[in-house]
């Protein structure tokens, strides 16, 4: 059974199912119908713009504008087309195009054109132009918007188009955009906009407390800023070796930020080399792994912040549970988190601890699980040994499932531990457990550099890109054995 | 079967075995190491830095409680993370269904934009969306929307709408879904249709009733996005009424530095009805977890 709403071509529909086909002129009427529907609309838009500037102190008819226009809308189409068209092909057109075209169509040009008015008006407003006159901009923009959009889509290809698609599959088209539209809305909103508005902010600096007058255009500068670096002409006895003491960066603390935040993904083979052998050893029946299974689980469940917060205790120099127990061993702990030597492992420490019985381990389970047992079998009586049987069984089979984690590892690594450097150093000692992401934080949201920060943030991003396309890259030749 | 390597495998399996209950130990150590620490008096605690306490003093706990307002915390969490699962359940679904079985232009475009979106750091959308939070906001300060009625601190930062709404919708809930409706076979769908189902009936009765694996993994990751987030609240909001958990226990640190029975108290009631909400679906989060892995 077809689901699709597009009859197949062999099939003879009835005179008053089909539309053009055997209809040569209708393309030609409705483009003349949709010209003389824009005339109108334009007219009736003008006049209401008129009317708009004229009344409006706060915007408040925008609102009011947008629902009457439908109902003038809807009468001009019969006026026009009712007089262009004989009088079956008219009731067909209603019944067939008209109605499905306004419920979708109009409605979303109308809505769009309202939207991008009102940030219009709303931006206006934040530059400091008055209310009143704001409002007018706003309904202004949104009138010739409309009008546009409209245009273009009567005018333009939608006549053409139109009329061969049957009711139901423009019915379709609606009920499908409506599906998707409370997504649709929040994700240009929230996440499709911001990433151009971030990538545009980039170029600009921007302090938010002096507001949208602030903006200023400075093209490269924050990249060349935050990127770049001049070399020192060698003088007598220096040469490559002593290249980068001869380095000076524009921003030295970025490139600091950024070795720390590198320094701390070193521990995620670690932790994965812990996920894989823990799953590995609570796979084999052994007494209590469930139980072990939950506790190995536990610290990833918790709230990582007061994780961080019982980890700042732990690592006391004097009366915390690690040097306690560093004293009954007889050695002197370092104050951890206070030493710039120390910071950087406590704080892997701290992740792997977390990181180790989490996600991580419950993926390697799994694909364990859906590892054949045959396989073990026959490699047990070729007289595999179990690190043979791990070499040649269990990591090429869970290959996959480390490419995944692999992954998933590195870009969370490169935006990570903002909580941990938050919550216990603040970044400290000396910068020296501050990474990227809370650089951005900090130029963001504590020095208001909107600019920078917005460029730290896409100079990370890029950089995310790129590793995980490499890693993609290199391993896709490795990866599938299914 | 007697093997030559049969007995020094039960060592080796004996001291592995030894091995993971010591790692055990280990995992549990620091929550013990709180647990003890909480209920020390404020001196002992830096006289000694013994296990167990001389004496157990409870009222740490209800000292915490009165200085801090732990409930309001709480329900903040529990409001704020219960809207944006139900909300990205709701947006997720209609636009997961949408994708996997409705035909309409743009769809693999569109689609395309999710998945691309999805590499995007959150770091990069944080600070425009932040901006068009507060722009929001100040829109509704001059009634540009609804005339004499002022929004005031509704929408813009600071409000429950800049905790809630940005984390509404999600492209990684759209992908899961999408990628679960797909496997769900078509002739049901069929058979609905023809016993008379419109597109929202199948999608209501058809589609939702069969997905609940995929809906539990979304809710469980909606969840814990949810309630361990900390950065997305330090940014929006700036009043103690508005504080989440996380952002409690954070300011509770600047207040408390030094008086580590009372942080180690909070953070316990921090993580308590997290571990209680894990501990009774345990199972479910592991298969979320799977599920997502073999999806993604």
């Amino acid at each position: 059974l077809r689901t699709d709403a597009t009859p197949p071509a062999s099939i003879k529909l009835p005179e008053h199912e089909r539309i053009g086909g055997n209809m040569p002129t209708l393309a030609f009427q409705l483009r003349l119908g949709g010209l003389a529907m824009s005339a109108c609309l334009a007219c009736s838009l003008l006049v209401a713009l008129l009317v708009c500037g004229i009344t409006t102190q706060r915007g408040t008819q925008l609102a009011g504008w947008l629902f009457q226009l439908l109902p003038l809308h809807w009468l001009g189409w019969r006026l026009i087309l009712g007089a262009l068209l004989p009088r079956e092909r008219y009731a067909v057109l209603q019944r067939e195009l008209l109605l499905p075209v306004h419920v979708v169509l109009v409605l979303a040009v109308l809505v769009a054109g309202g939207l991008f008015g009102a940030v219009a008006g709303g931006v206006a407003w934040f530059l400091g132009t008055a209310p009143a006159a704001a409002a007018r901009l706003g309904s202004g923009t949104w009138a010739v918007l409309a009008i546009a959009l409209q245009s273009v889509a009567l005018i333009g290809r939608a006549p053409a188009r139109l009329p061969f698609l049957a009711r139901r599959r423009i019915l379709e088209i609606g009920t499908a955009y409506l599906f998707l539209l409370p997504n649709l809305c929040g994700f240009f909103l929230f996440t499709f906009i911001p990433i151009f508005f971030s990538l545009a902010l980039s170029f600009c600096n921007w302090n938010i407390v002096s507001g949208l007058p602030g903006i200023h255009f400075a093209g490269l500068a924050n990249y060349i800023h935050l990127l770049g670096f001049t070399i020192s002409p060698p003088g007598p006895g220096d040469g490559w070796y002593n290249l980068w003491q001869r380095t000076l960066f524009n921003d030295p603390d970025f490139w600091k930020y950024l070795w720390n935040t590198i320094y701390f993904m070193l521990g995620i083979p670690a932790g994965i080399a812990g996920s894989l052998y823990l799953a590995i050893c609570l796979n084999d029946r052994i007494p209590g792994r469930i139980f072990l299974r939950t506790i190995y689980f536990l610290p990833s469940m918790c709230v990582p912040v007061a994780i961080f917060l019982v980890w700042r205790w732990i690592y006391n120099p004097d009366y915390g549970l690690l040097n306690s127990a560093l004293g009954l061993v007889g050695v002197k702990g370092p104050n951890w988190l206070a030493d710039t030597r120390w910071s950087k492992p406590a704080i892997i420490l701290t992740g792997i601890w977390l990181a180790v019985g989490g996600q991580n381990m419950i993926l390697y389970l799994a694909g364990l699980q859906g590892i054949s047992r045959e396989l073990y079998e026959a490699a047990e009586l070729d007289g595999a040994r179990p690190w043979q049987r791990f070499r040649h069984i269990t990591w090429p089979m869970l290959a996959p499932t480390t490419f995944f984690i692999v992954t998933m590892s590195i870009i969370a690594g490169f935006q990570g531990n903002f909580e941990g450097a938050y919550i216990m150093t603040e970044g400290g000692p000396a910068g020296s457990t501050t990474t990227i992401s809370y650089y951005i934080y900090n130029n963001g949201f504590r020095w208001f550099r909107m600019g920078y920060a917005a460029a730290i943030a896409w100079v990370l991003f890029l950089l995310v890109f790129s590793m995980t396309l490499l890693h993609y890259r290199s391993s896709d030749k490795k990866v599938y054995y299914t | 079967m007697i093997s030559p390597e049969r007995t020094p495998r039960n060592y080796w399996q004996l001291f592995r075995y030894f091995c993971l209950l010591f790692g055990g130990f280990t995992m549990m150590a620091p929550f013990l190491w709180m647990i003890a620490t909480s209920l020390k008096g404020p001196n002992e605690a830096f006289l000694s830095s013994r296990l167990i306490p001389k004496q157990l003093v409870f009222s740490n706990y209800l000292e915490v409680w009165r200085t801090v307002p732990f409930g309001r915390f709480f329900i903040n969490s529990l409001v704020v993370t219960c809207a944006i699962v139900v909300g990205q359940l709701i947006t997720s679904s209609l636009a997961a269904f949408a994708f996997a079985r409705l035909r309409f232009p743009g769809r693999g475009k569109l689609f395309i934009c999710y998945l691309a979106t999805m590499m995007v750091p959150g770091t990069v959308t944080m600070i425009p969306v932040f901006i068009i939070l507060k722009f929001l906001g100040r829109l509704c300060d001059y009634q540009l929307f609804l005339g004499p009625i002022n929004l005031g601190n509704v929408i813009g930062l600071d409000s429950y709408f800049a905790l809630i709404v940005p984390g509404l919708f999600s492209p990684f809930g759209v992908f899961l879904l999408r990628q679960f409706f797909l496997t769900i076979p078509t002739e049901l769908e069929d058979a609905a249709r023809i016993d008379g189902c419109g597109t929202f009936r199948i999608f209501w009765s058809v589609i939702l009733p069969l997905s609940g694996a995929a809906q539990a993994t979304l809710t469980i990751f909606a969840f814990m996005g949810g309630w361990r987030d900390f950065m997305w609240p330090l940014i929006v909001t700036h009043s103690l009424e508005l504080n989440t958990l996380t952002l409690g226990v954070a300011s509770f640190q600047g207040l408390y530095l030094t008086n580590w029975p009372y942080l180690m108290a909070g953070a316990i009631m921090v993580i308590v009805p997290m571990l209680i909400v894990f501990l009774f679906n345990q199972r479910y989060f592991v298969e979320g977890i799977k599920l997502s892995g073999l999806k993604g």
